[in-house]
């Protein structure tokens, strides 16, 4: 074939063409032998989900936020595979499978190399999604092995396997013109096949860690709490963990802003980050509170005042003591650290300031808009005290959400604005 | 020196991701004779460390700093060259990130520095879980261990890395380094004998010039 052939040809053409061989010698992994031949154990199975909820949750964080315009104009929220791999995951959770550590940390290698080509050459994402969309031709044919293997009804346990049902064909057809019509430059197209290549190289090197798949000493990795955590450290007591997940799940029930703002994906951090401050209590104490300030910081600099913080190490201190009472007085570190945010705080704005300037703010937005933006009015003084206290940008970064027109009355924007200066004045006058 | 200037340009290019940008930079630092340990440190060490307070502030995004650290890295390899002209001194150490640590940049510079001064430094990369650190450490008879730490609450795989070495080589030198330690964690390393916490680059060329 000729080059002028070559530059011709739909890039969803090339493509197919060009990853044949990847695609054939991913198949023929002993992965899918153990599949095909319903051998394979369910810990493969779950742990393939947990690496492909680790790649798909980046992936499509990334690639719905590309300004690239032909690869913004492929993809869309239909596309996304990760609440399918999470209510897969979470319908296995009883089963308590171990994480293997291999494929998760080849999971995260591809997320970082995911990362990379976001920002060095958006395009060529398309290669990623390509790949991945791709596989759900693949994931239709299995379906019947995996139900009839871990004995499924219907599409519990493989949602992310069913996904498009009988109409795979149709959907990847669809999804073929549409890429065919991006008009995606001819001289670009190279470059999204090598991103093909990659992430076929990635699956490969994540199928063949699967199966058979090694035993690891660890039974908790972060990414099966949120699957765009990284690498931190989590307890490795489960008693532990789930202590932390209703610590968290309080801390966000304290104030609706934050699930209207930041939404599951928020929560999902939010869980993980509490699982981390438990590994923070086997330090010692000067060391866990500039750790603990450490996330203060870059919380506060993302519109998460630290009282909330601070709210979240009080539940953490109960949770754990309640689930593991004699390591009560370890945990006990948690309510120390939560102290000092208080004294900081106080000693710009006292408690009951703060409830006066927040029950203003109630009063002056109404309270049936008040009830459904719980405590909003707290978190407005407690990022003036945080931005008093150094953390620079705390302010900006709760307001500029909190007054955006499109999303508040006039009234509201101006019972924020007002609220915030209130407290800026308090805050000065203490200081002074 | 580096200057204040050509610093900033620098950051300003690995923050845009300009990677042969930031090459150029490097590499006409080299040509004109910059001590390796110099440009690790002022440049390299230092804007990393801006980096992740970019970061931490939300000036950047996660996926910017990957992309600095991946640059780096990369052009550690430039240093090479002058990193590996020295003449060997018959010693020999072995550096490795603990398990679950996967910044290994400080790790990196760590063995260079060793290079530098005639030693084979053996880098074992990141994320060395510590039974085969201690079976590479059988099979290659090192003078010292070098281990490498950059995220603080990861310090018990640290403890672990180190109760291997104490127990299979009790003898063996021990340094312990990395960012991590900005925040503390003294007091671990203090309950080992024989380890030694080396804060910076300086102290570490200081350090084995001494013996």
């Amino acid at each position: 074939m000729t080059s002028i052939d070559v530059k011709d040809l739909k890039i969803m053409t090339r493509l197919k063409e060009e990853t044949k061989e990847y695609h054939s010698k991913l198949e023929s992994l002993p992965y899918f032998d153990a599949l095909i031949e319903r051998k394979l154990p369910l810990e493969c199975y779950v742990n393939q989900l947990r690496a492909l909820s680790i790649i798909h949750g980046v992936l499509e964080n990334e690639i719905a936020t590309v300004e690239d315009k032909p690869l913004s104009t492929i993809w869309n929220d239909e596309l996304r595979k990760l609440p399918l791999l999470k209510e897969d995951l979470d319908f296995f959770k009883p089963r308590v499978v171990p994480d293997a550590v291999a494929s998760i940390e080849i999971a995260l290698s591809m997320t970082e190399k995911i990362r990379l080509r976001r920002i060095e050459k958006q395009l060529t994402l398309m290669g990623y999604l390509y790949v991945f969309e791709g596989s759900t031709l693949g994931n239709n044919m299995h379906r019947p092995d995996i139900s009839t293997t871990f004995h499924l009804g219907r599409s519990e346990g493989c949602r992310y396997y069913s996904n498009y049902r009988d109409h795979a064909q149709t959907h990847w057809n669809r999804f073929s013109e549409t890429v065919n019509g991006a008009q995606i430059n001819p001289s670009l197209h190279d470059s999204v096949i090598e991103a093909a290549h990659e992430a076929f190289s990635g699956l490969e090197a994540l199928y063949t860690a699967l199966y058979p798949l090694e035993k690891s000493g660890k039974t908790f990795h972060v990414t099966r709490i949120n699957p765009e955590a990284g690498n931190h450290p989590i307890p490795e007591d489960e008693r532990e963990i789930q202590a932390a997940l209703k610590a968290s799940d309080r801390g966000w029930a304290e104030f609706d802003y934050y699930q209207q703002r930041y939404g599951d994906r928020g929560k999902r951090f939010s869980d993980s980050d509490t699982c981390w401050l438990v590994t923070l209590t086997a330090l010692g104490p000067e060391a866990m509170v500039k750790q603990i300030d450490w996330l203060c910081r870059v919380l506060a600099t993302r519109g998460m005042p630290s009282i909330m913080m601070e709210q979240t190490l009080r539940f953490l201190h109960e949770e754990l003591s309640c689930a593991v009472a004699d390591r009560e007085p370890t945990y006990r570190k948690l309510c120390v650290s939560a102290d000092i945010l208080k004294q900081r705080r106080e000693h710009f704005i006292q408690d009951t300031t703060l409830q006066a300037l927040a029950t203003e703010f109630e009063q002056a937005v109404g309270s049936e808009i008040a009830d459904s933006h719980k405590n909003t009015g707290k978190l407005l003084v407690a990022a003036v005290v945080d931005e008093k206290n150094g953390i620079e940008g705390s302010v900006d970064a709760l307001q500029v959400w909190l007054t955006d027109g499109d999303r508040f009355s006039s009234a509201w924007i101006r019972a924020v604005k007002k609220t915030i200066a209130k407290a800026n004045n308090h805050a000065i006058m203490i200081s002074s | 020196m580096i200057s204040e200037n050509l610093y900033n340009y620098y950051l300003s290019d690995l923050l845009a991701g300009k990677r042969s940008d930031c090459q150029k930079i490097v590499q006409e630092l080299l040509d004109s004779g910059i001590e390796v340990k110099d440009l690790y440190s002022q440049l390299f060490q230092r804007s990393l460390y801006r980096v992740g307070e970019l970061w931490e502030n939300n000036r950047i995004t996660v996926a910017n700093e990957h992309l600095a650290t991946s640059i780096t890295e990369s052009l550690l390899n430039l240093a090479y060259p002058a990193v590996f002209a020295t003449e060997r001194i018959g010693k020999k150490a072995v550096i490795s990130c603990s398990a679950n640590e996967f910044h290994q940049v400080g790790g990196k510079m760590v063995a260079d520095i060793l290079e530098l001064n005639g030693w084979d430094g053996h880098f074992l990369g990141a994320n060395t879980p510590p039974n085969d650190m201690a079976h590479f450490i059988q099979e290659t008879r090192p003078d010292l261990v070098g281990l490498s730490l950059s995220i603080l609450s990861n310090i018990d795989n640290l403890q672990r890395a180190i109760e291997v070495v104490r127990t299979d080589f009790p003898n063996m030198d021990l340094l312990i380094g990395g960012q991590a330690f900005r925040w503390g964690g003294f007091d671990i390393i203090k309950r080992y004998a024989g380890t030694e916490y080396i804060p910076t680059l300086d102290e570490l060329e200081k350090g084995i010039k001494a013996g």
